[in-house]
């Protein structure tokens, strides 16, 4: 792994996105949405993506944030909210993507770009407009990480067969 | 299959999955890793704002 120190910022029209490398076929998505959509959904104020850039503005990681909501098709109750029961949407941020050039990973960058998000929509966003959860499909190989995160995966059936998992945070629950 | 769930869109729960996520919604309590990972989080902004860099963990 190459010896270099990283800075984390917003997306930047000028980056070049063109270098980085996801490996294996599955994370192509990754790269492709890096490539070609991301620099898009940004200026169109769609999405935003966050980036671990080395001091040449190399780009070894990114996370891409977006407005999102959770529909309980069933309605719900809000224990400690009552009023919040007559909407039909409880309020959510999801991590749509997530990805560390294949050069870089085990470094800590993932970790770092997804704590990042969390202190992010904890302070700026719910703090400011309110949202109450942070939501990831996350791939079956990247759920030990969530975990680890402190991201909650619903207990399924057939959860093994599945090749992406809904993994969430309830900011009520960071104290 | 319970969730209908789209990488840059909503998410739908409904049946067991639904009562499953309410259940944690309202019975929860501190999640002591996410916690973890705020606190993190608020020392990157920090770190940000101020223009430092981030040093590679080799270890993570």
């Amino acid at each position: 792994m190459p010896e270099t120190d990283f800075y984390i910022r917003k997306l930047e029209q000028t980056d070049t996105v063109q270098n980085f490398k996801t490996g294996n076929s599955s994370f192509l998505p990754l790269k492709t949405f890096l490539q070609k959509q991301a620099k898009q959904f940004q200026q169109a104020s769609i999405a935003q993506t966050y980036v671990a850039v080395t001091g040449d503005k190399n780009i070894i990681g990114y996370v891409t944030l977006i407005c999102s909501e959770i529909d309980l098709q069933n309605g719900y109750e809000v224990a400690d909210c009552s009023h919040a029961n007559h909407y039909e949407f409880l309020p959510a941020i999801k991590i749509a993507r997530l990805a560390v050039d294949t050069r870089y990973r085990g470094s800590g960058i993932g970790a770092t770009l997804v704590a990042y998000s969390i202190a992010l929509i904890t302070d700026m966003i719910a703090e400011n407009v309110g949202c109450r959860f942070v939501v990831t499909d996350a791939k079956s190989e990247a759920v030990s990480f969530y975990h680890k995160q402190g991201f909650i995966s619903l207990e399924i059936e057939n959860s093994q067969a599945v090749e992406h998992h809904l993994m969430f945070l309830d900011l009520m629950t960071l104290g | 299959m319970a969730i209908k769930t789209s990488t840059f869109g909503r998410v739908e729960l409904s049946g067991k999955e639904a009562v499953c996520f309410i259940q944690h919604m309202n019975n929860d309590k501190a999640n002591p890793l996410a916690m973890a990972a705020l606190a993190r989080g608020r020392e990157i902004s920090e770190k940000i704002k101020k223009g430092e860099a981030f040093k590679l963990n080799h270890h993570a």
